[in-house]
């Protein structure tokens, strides 16, 4: 019985021990080491992709289990995670907005669910043990970092005004409900996969002719789209439907924007062409806005220098500033 | 109390419990294989690479509801049989006792989540995907720590609790851990007393998604985090160790 | 040998034993008797250390191993009885040299020495009984406990078990014999105590010459009349 209490407690000591080594580890570095390349090109992308948006402004929290390690220039300090977050996101503390967003190991471990899911119980169970499931390149992490960073803009300064593109009633609308029925109509989505191949195929055009036939084109199939889902939902619960895509788009499509434009920043034309190609893929949930608003941003780059200037702060839908783009 | 242990793992070998493990594991493969119930997110599963995760999902989920029910009521049937006395009599302490009963329930509980892999591999290899058995075996066996985790809890719970509400607590302390970290962020919004107590109980739920994430790394070839396998460690350790002060007044 | 010395047991509200003393001498065999709820179970257990005695005091000699036969034995059904025999053997800490050898000496000695290779789900009641009776046995202990030893066997069980606690008592075992039967203890006790409401009532040594009346009148006597029908006077 002696031998066994000794070895026991030897078993104890041990696991013990091992918790205190493996979990006074802290920061991996390299979550350091993607910060400092982050915050390096930050005047970069204040000069060359979105005027008045400075990434080194926002405290960025990479949150290793439940310690935050709050990085902000050559700053560095550590506080109890606030909000313990599965992915990353902005948020608006005492002293203003942060950058919360989990360590590279973590989202290496989230794959795909990184990047959003469609929303289906059963892939979030499933998703964590799926075989493709890779580890999230560097530049990836960077490019989520800015996406958020973006996020850190809009929040804190045109969150209200943009919201107003929602429809007043917006309390009191199911809109994962009608997102459900949509996705489920072949017909509709069929057309979405078409407006986002129309998109990429924009994107890539070299002839000017073809440039401005390729956006009539895409705005007839948005419209053709449009008419489909207020026949499935009818003109009124389709109208505030379409106000809630404007404003995905909006909100998110621009923040995708951001991560495409920062692989091309970097220079990573693996990372760019990979969100590029995402335009030609179909796919259902809020996420394919993200898709449609990154892919009409693209397209408004090559439209006009300025149409980010003040897109927050006028919260017009994507759409609607191509259109008018478009016809001048 | 090796003696123990084994008995108490030989008599759910002997009453067929594993078999009917074994046959549930099949028809669960089974069904990976026939396609045709098969749906997720609308649409159907039919490459090998598609049914993988599926198919570990359902034996890490599968395995520790088996956990469950195999820990229920081992330590209740020995007090009703009183075999405690013939037990106790010759010496054995109770913490002795309880401890060695709560290791067959571990022991057999693994056993169990081995035995639903093996009809995994006889899926990997009908598909002619031998190669990666030895990866998915790595990650069950991680998997195995959570399900080791809630047999150790539920058994200790049988020491006291009547199995109807221990099998209810297992449960939700299963799924409570697989959503660590979403009813982490929830509580962590919770306001007033509530919010106190939430954050409280999460603080004590082992984090079962953490030790997911890490086996689901290791079978897809991402760096693992020792961390959360270790803590599962401490957790095990921490429950055998409270089955030493646990025991029922009256035996 | 064995000795309880003002013995209580209280549970909520109520003394299952109350002050109840006795004691047991090596080589005999001493009966408890009482009817159902008497306290003879408590007693026991108190004895064997598996309930906490609230007052007074159970002195064992020093050294002294107890075996114990519980009333209605639960063995591993999917267990042989030589099985059985060698997982509670291994308990003990015996050593396998002697664990065979013991094993074999006790099952030849209880009659299961040909059913040892079959499994408990087989064995009839009485049968069951004399497994608990072997492994009460298992490392020589110098008191045996029997609870309720011939209780629900048929007429050739009861002759069998009160042979085989005979024959325990003639190699010099001292028993404690716990059994509503009264014929039964009378065939092999050498002494009783009769219990009623967790205390000794009367206690009666059928080695003395002058103890004229059979157990059957002292037991009506004693209990004044109020005879528990759970009593088997055969």
């Amino acid at each position: 019985m002696k031998a066994f209490k000794i070895t026991y407690g030897c078993i104890g000591l041990l696991i013990i021990s091992l918790c205190l080594y493996f979990g006074s580890r802290g920061l991996p570095e390299k979550n350091r080491e993607l910060y400092n390349r982050a915050y390096s090109i930050s005047n970069a992308v204040e000069s060359r992709i979105w005027s008045g948006f400075h990434f080194n402004q926002y405290p960025v929290a990479v949150r290793k289990r439940s310690t935050e390690y709050v990085l902000q220039g050559r700053k560095e300090t550590k506080r109890e995670a606030v909000l313990p977050v599965t992915a990353a996101t902005a948020y608006k503390m005492k002293d203003g907005m942060n950058i919360l967003i989990p360590c590279k190991e973590d989202m290496d471990s989230l794959g795909q669910m990184a990047e959003g899911l469609s929303g289906s119980g059963d892939e979030l169970f499933t998703a964590q043990f799926a075989l493709d499931k890779e580890a999230m390149p560097d530049n990836r992490y960077i490019a989520i970092l800015y996406h958020e960073g973006l996020h850190a803009l809009q929040l804190d300064n045109y969150f209200e005004r943009m919201t107003n593109i929602l429809p007043k009633h917006k309390d009191d609308i199911d809109f994962n409900g009608m997102l459900g029925e949509i996705d489920g109509q072949t017909g509709i989505m069929d057309l979405y996969k078409k407006e986002t191949k129309t998109l990429y195929g924009i994107i890539k055009s070299k002839d000017k002719a073809e440039f401005k036939t390729g956006i009539k084109e895409y705005l007839a199939i948005r419209s053709e789209r449009e008419k489909a889902v207020k026949s499935r939902l009818g003109a009124k619960k389709a109208e505030d439907f379409i106000r809630y895509e404007n404003f995905y788009e909006l909100m998110e499509g621009t923040a995708r924007y951001m991560e495409i434009r920062i692989a091309e920043i970097l220079k990573d034309e693996k990372l760019y062409d990979e969100y590029l190609d995402s335009l030609q893929e179909s796919g259902t949930g809020r996420e394919k806005y993200y898709r449609s608003g990154m892919g009409i941003c693209l397209v408004l780059d090559k439209l006009s220098s300025e149409w980010k200037d003040d897109i927050f702060s006028r919260a017009v839908p994507l759409s609607e500033v191509l259109n008018k783009l478009a016809e001048v | 109390m090796t003696a123990l242990i084994i008995n108490s793992f030989r008599e759910k070998i002997r009453n067929k419990t594993l078999y009917v493990t074994a046959i549930v594991g099949m028809l669960v493969m089974l069904m990976l294989t026939c396609t045709g119930g098969l749906e997720i997110n609308g649409q159907k599963m039919i490459s090998f690479k598609q049914m993988v995760p599926v198919g570990i999902t359902v034996i890490n989920l599968i395995g520790s509801l088996l956990a469950v029910m195999i820990s229920l009521n081992t330590i209740p049937n020995e007090f009703e049989r009183k075999t405690t006395h013939l037990v106790l009599v010759r010496g054995i302490r109770p913490w002795q006792y309880m401890f060695a009963l709560t290791v067959g329930n571990i022991i057999t509980s693994i056993l169990c989540v081995l035995i639903l892999f093996a009809s995994f591999a006889g899926f990997c290899i009908f598909w002619g995907q031998v190669g990666l058995i030895p990866r998915a075996l790595a990650s069950i066996i991680m998997l195995s720590l959570n399900t080791a985790v809630i047999s150790a809890i539920v058994s200790l719970f049988s020491i006291k609790l009547p199995a109807f509400i221990n099998g209810i607590l297992g449960i939700l302390i299963y799924f409570m851990g697989v959503f660590h970290n979403m009813l982490t962020v929830a509580a962590g919004a919770a306001d007033g007393a509530g919010g106190v107590v939430v954050r409280g109980v999460m603080h004590i739920i082992p984090d079962f998604i953490a030790v997911q994430n890490q086996a689901s790394n290791f079978l897809v070839g991402n760096p693992v985090d020792i961390y959360p396998l270790v803590v599962q460690l401490l957790c095990i350790y921490f429950v055998l160790t409270l089955t030493f002060v646990t025991f029922r007044k009256e035996v | 040998m064995l000795e309880c010395i003002d013995l209580v047991k209280r549970y909520k509200g109520y003394d299952a034993v109350s002050g109840l003393s006795f004691a047991v001498h090596k080589g005999e065999v001493l009966g408890l008797l009482g009817p159902n709820g008497a306290g003879k179970t408590t007693t026991i257990k108190m004895i064997l250390g598996l309930a906490t005695v609230t007052r007074g005091e159970v002195r064992i000699t020093s050294g002294v191993r107890i075996g114990y036969s519980p009333e209605t034995p639960y063995f591993h059904p999917f267990l042989t009885g030589f099985e059985v025999m060698i997982f509670f053997s291994k308990l003990q800490g015996m050593d396998r040299k002697t664990r065979v050898r013991q094993i074999e000496e006790i099952l030849e000695m209880v009659g299961l020495r040909e059913a040892g290779d079959k499994k408990v789900k087989v064995y009839s009641k009485g049968m069951l009984q004399r497994l608990a009776v072997a492994q009460a046995l298992l490392g020589k202990p110098d008191i045996l406990i029997l609870d309720e030893p011939t209780s629900g066997l048929d007429a050739l069980g009861r002759v069998e078990m009160i042979r085989l606690i005979n024959r325990l008592k003639s190699e010099g075992k001292t028993i404690i014999l716990n059994s509503h039967i009264l014929s039964d203890v009378q065939k092999v006790a050498d002494r009783a105590v009769i219990i009623q409401n967790g205390t000794k009532v009367k206690e009666i040594d059928f080695r003395d010459e002058h103890t004229s009346k059979d157990l059957e009148s002292t037991f009506i006597e004693v209990l004044g009349g109020a005879v528990d029908d759970s009593i088997d006077y055969k």
